[in-house]
């Protein structure tokens, strides 16, 4: 894996929200969904700074939704999972369970499971 | 639902103040969709506090830095740095392009700050002397009043045309004046005067002015302590009051009450009245106090103009209503008194513009001379920032080719060269500040107001504004040329030095021709204003002046009455000054190279005809005058001991006199007499002519009387000194105070130090402009240089080509020689071009020398192509020694 295409834990975490929102991944969502499946508080500016530089690798891309009166008449930001992402995504998987692997007895006992 | 009101405005704004545009609709969206669900879900202070947090974890910079935010578009992944940011970023860049190339970098910067310090200091004088209002309420009302009198126009003396436009008024003229409608709210009368101050100490003499209580009515300015001087205070026989000014109250009083002591003044005792603050004095600092007019001046008759008059306009009437009405007083009494008003007329001139008077032209030709050295420096960075900017091309070419737009790569250029030029100005700012003391050192003592010379909040400003202009245009034109960057056609051309285009060159070589004509003219003035001056100062002066001081005492008359006892402190004071090592002394009425307005008519003798008459300065003086002053007497005999009271009137002319006489005649033994009644004086010598009224006036027709032969008092003291001039000073102090201890000595002074003195305006053009026109020279030079060094690389590789296929060396010498010469010869013909006619409008500077002089015009033209050529020269040589092979192999 050449190091354009690593990428870091919240980059990681931003685009497994994307994936999982599939649609309607958008930055209000993706802020919730940070906060109730992974327990991650993130401000709006920072999901932004992280989509917008993942979308300048090519690991997302993003479009323009309709303005909604909900929303005070402001558009969403979509984002999706560029197939290069889904690639990076799978690299950083791949390292993390390589690394998992024979520590999972040691770290459920630490964990009391 | 939510809607975007329920966000707080506050936060609104600031979301639309830190997030890029192009990002901003979604942000916000976000931002009021998960407030409006956080205000649901846990209250509304919860969702403030959320919303508090969300705002302050806004990184601006973090979201300008995407591709989205700036708006470009490509697909480079990692390589779009050089393509992305702000203006933030652009100024970083900025910064760091000046590490590679520090030489280049600091010449821009030490151009610009000698450029702008330079412009700033000289506005600083500008703004000082003839911007600042007087300090007094409305000063803009505030005016002076003359007579006129069109004759003295033809006058011999300059002294009496000067006073053409400006011809003082009579205490009769006054009161007309004030008790017609003349359009003046309050109108005051004023005379400058020396007095004689009787202090504890002995006698000093004091710079005050006699004024009428309009004077103070018309300044407006309330006393600091006790009052002014009031309409009580103008009647005849009204006692003699004194207002002191802050200066002298502090120095001599230490600011204790001074109100009702006594202070003797020409021997009568004034009561100190009051006292007024320093900011009252602006009109002349050097006055200590302010008292009414004498009883004798009061009574003054209608001829007798030799008071000043300062007015303050009624509201709403400007100066020209004024000077109306006051036409239509004056002709009245033109009429009434048809003697004593022919020929006169009025002149309403602002307050501030008499103070200041000749002065303007000098200073405005000054900041003119400056703005054109600011010119050719702006000029010549543009030039070399451009130079340097298309060496840059193919740096250039590659960032647009990795997608950065052509605007982007102007404002990156750009700012590239403001960062520079801005420095530069700042930097000059700081020279101009620092600069100051010194600045406010060379301003000659004549000049007035210098006191008001001050880094103000407006020079301050002039010299930002100053500096953002020569930002913008230094920045825009190399930003825009090298910008103008087509990706192939550099690439394909890279490393094979590309030619420029021609548009950009020929641009080039216009600011060089513009800056070569500029300096052109700087040096034109230059070398006007330098021969003049050399011309001045070499004047042939008709006596020798080194070594000579003048010592000004008038005898206390209670002491010394006028006959016997004048002639007795003659006698006595010249017996003690003698005594000082290395001295000798002579006395005389007035002081040659110092002015005179003291003129007579005398009348020739005619044996067929009635007299003829001459206007003379009469020079009375002790028999060693001429001696002494090394006047030689061409023709005849000086005075001797035997020319006394008693024996036969005699009298020794100038050659301006004998000529005016006596034309191809000899004038010994002719006869002179000033009127009927007045005995025939005769003529024993013809002395040489001296120049009386400063180095810039011919000398006029003179008479020499011998003391003892004229009533007139003999208040200047000549002494030849050899030796220590200093310490000859404080004894010659010494002397008059040991003869008489109420009698002060006026003043004391080297005659060199007044002759320098009087022609410091002239010093200070002459040096000022030498010295901008060197530089921007010097700039001007660099110019061409620069051109063809820039034009002789990029044609390197034709030039090798040529020299393969045969050239000779010095064909191609001579070529670029040659179009560094055209550049120069285009310059100087425009420079002299506008030279000439501009040169026209400041002949009242010149001094012997024609604003159109042909000499100057042809040295300067040729000297300046000349050495442009030997600036062509030096590339010129370079590019002959290119080796052909070397050359061709590069490609």
């Amino acid at each position: 894996m050449g190091k354009s295409d690593h990428i870091g834990e919240f980059e990681g975490l931003a685009l497994l929200a994307v994936m999982r929102l599939g649609d309607s991944a958008y930055g209000a969502r993706i802020q919730r969904e940070l906060e109730s499946t992974a327990g991650r508080r993130a401000s709006i500016s920072a999901i932004y700074i992280t989509l917008t530089r993942l979308e300048d690798k090519g690991l997302v891309s993003s479009r323009m939704g309709a303005p909604t009166d909900a929303r005070g008449g402001k558009a969403r930001r979509f984002f999706k999972v560029e197939p290069a992402g889904v690639t990076a995504l799978g690299g950083r998987r791949s390292q993390l369970l390589a690394m998992w692997t024979g520590l999972e007895a040691e770290l459920d006992a630490a964990c009391g499971k | 639902m939510a809607s975007n009101q329920e966000m707080p405005r506050l936060f609104r704004v600031v979301v639309r103040l830190l997030v890029p545009r192009q990002l901003r609709d979604e942000i916000e969206g976000d931002l009021v969709e998960r407030y409006a669900e956080v205000q649901r879900t846990s209250g509304r202070r919860a969702a403030r506090r959320w919303l508090r947090w969300q705002l302050l974890a806004l990184r601006p910079w973090g979201l300008r830095r995407s591709r989205l935010a700036t708006g470009s578009s490509g697909h480079v992944k990692n390589g779009g740095g050089v393509m992305r940011g702000g203006w933030g970023m652009d100024l970083r860049h900025g910064l760091r392009a000046i590490r590679p190339r520090p030489g280049a970098s600091l010449a821009v910067v030490v151009t610009v700050a000698l450029a702008i310090g330079a412009t700033t200091s000289v506005y600083t004088v500008v703004d000082g002397v003839l911007l600042r209002p007087l300090p007094y309420p409305e000063s803009h009302r505030l005016a002076s009043v003359w007579q006129t009198r069109n004759s003295l126009l033809d006058s011999p003396n300059s002294a009496f045309r000067s006073l053409a436009s400006r011809y003082p008024v009579s205490v009769p003229t006054f009161n007309d004046w004030t008790e017609a409608n003349t359009g003046f709210q309050s109108i005051g009368l004023y005379h400058n005067s020396s007095y004689v101050h009787q202090g504890v100490d002995g006698a000093e003499m004091l710079d005050g002015q006699a004024v009428t209580s309009g004077y103070f009515e018309t300044l407006r300015i309330s006393p600091l302590v006790g009052r002014a001087v009031l309409p009580p205070d103008d009647e005849i026989g009204a006692p003699k009051v004194v207002v002191l000014s802050e200066g002298l109250w502090e120095e001599r009083f230490g600011r204790a009450d001074v109100l009702g002591t006594t202070m003797t003044l020409d021997d009568v005792p004034h009561v100190v009245v009051g006292v007024m603050p320093a900011q009252f004095g602006a009109l002349d600092p050097e006055v200590a106090f302010w008292t009414q007019l004498s009883d004798a001046d009061k009574r003054g008759e209608r001829g007798s103009s030799y008071l000043s008059v300062v007015g303050r306009l009624a509201n709403g009437l400007s100066r020209d209503d004024a000077a109306e009405r006051l036409g239509v007083v004056q002709a009245r009494l033109a009429e009434m008194y048809p003697d004593d008003y022919r020929g006169i007329g009025s002149r309403v001139e602002g307050l501030l513009d008499s103070l200041i008077g000749d002065v303007r032209a000098t200073l405005w030709f000054l900041l003119g001379a400056v703005s054109l050295v600011l010119m050719v420096a702006t000029l010549n960075i543009t030039n070399i920032l451009s130079v340097l900017g298309l060496s840059r091309r193919g740096e250039l070419a590659v960032k647009a080719a990795l997608g950065a737009g052509s605007g982007r790569l102007v404002r990156g250029l750009f700012v590239e060269c403001a960062v520079l030029a801005s420095m530069g100005g700042v930097a000059g700012i700081v020279l101009a500040a620092l600069s100051l003391p010194l600045l406010v050192g060379l301003v000659p003592a004549s000049v007035p107001r210098s006191e008001m010379i001050s880094l103000s909040p407006e020079v301050l400003a002039f010299g930002v504004i100053l500096t953002g202009l020569v930002t913008i245009l230094v920045g825009m034109l190399p930003a825009v040329t090298a910008a103008r960057t087509h990706p192939q056609d550099t690439m394909r051309s890279a490393g094979r030095g590309t030619t420029t285009g021609k548009a950009g060159g020929r641009l080039r070589s216009g600011m060089v021709v513009a800056e070569v004509a500029l300096a052109s003219v700087l040096l034109v003035a230059a070398g006007l204003l330098g021969s003049s001056f050399a011309k001045l100062w070499s004047v042939d002066r008709g006596f020798t002046t080194e070594g000579l001081v003048v010592v000004t005492v008038a005898p206390d008359p209670s002491e010394y009455p006028e006959g016997e006892g004048r002639e007795r402190f003659v006698r006595e004071l010249r017996a003690r000054f003698d005594a000082i090592p290395g001295v000798t002394a002579s006395a005389v009425n007035q002081v040659p190279l110092r002015g005179s307005f003291l003129t007579t008519t005398y009348f020739a003798e005619r044996l067929e005809s009635e007299p003829e008459s001459v206007t003379v300065l009469i020079s009375v003086g002790l028999e060693n005058y001429l001696d002494l002053m090394e006047i030689p007497v061409l023709a005849g005999r000086g005075f001797t001991a035997t020319d006394a009271r008693d024996a036969p009137p005699v009298g020794i002319v100038n050659e301006a006199m004998a000529q005016a006489l006596w034309p191809g005649t000899d004038a010994l033994g002719k006869r002179v007499r000033s009127d009927d009644d007045a005995p025939w004086v005769e003529i024993i010598g013809v002395a040489r002519n001296v120049r009386h009224q400063g180095l810039m006036t011919d000398a006029q027709p003179k008479l020499y009387l011998p003391a003892q032969q004229s009533a007139r008092p003999m208040n200047y003291w000549v002494l030849r000194v050899r030796g220590d001039v200093g310490e000859t000073i404080d004894l010659a102090r010494h002397a008059v105070s040991t003869q008489s201890p109420a009698t002060p000595t006026r003043s004391v002074q080297i005659l060199e130090e007044s002759i320098s003195a009087s022609v410091a305006v002239p010093r200070l053009r002459m040096f000022f402009v030498v010295g901008l026109s060197a530089f921007a020279s010097v700039l001007a030079l660099l110019g061409v240089y620069g051109v063809v060094t820039f034009a002789v690389t990029q044609r390197r590789k034709e030039i090798g080509v040529r020299m393969a296929l045969g050239a000779n060396v010095d064909g191609v010498v001579r070529g670029v020689v040659g179009s560094g010469l055209k550049l120069a010869a285009a310059g100087v013909a425009a420079g002299l071009l506008i030279a000439w006619p501009a040169a026209g409008r400041f002949e009242a500077f010149l001094f012997g020398v024609g604003a159109t002089d042909v000499t100057i015009y042809l040295t300067i033209g040729l000297s300046v192509t000349a050495v442009s050529g030997l600036a062509a020269y030096l590339p010129a040589r370079r590019a002959a020694t290119v080796d052909p092979v070397s050359v061709l192999n590069s490609e």
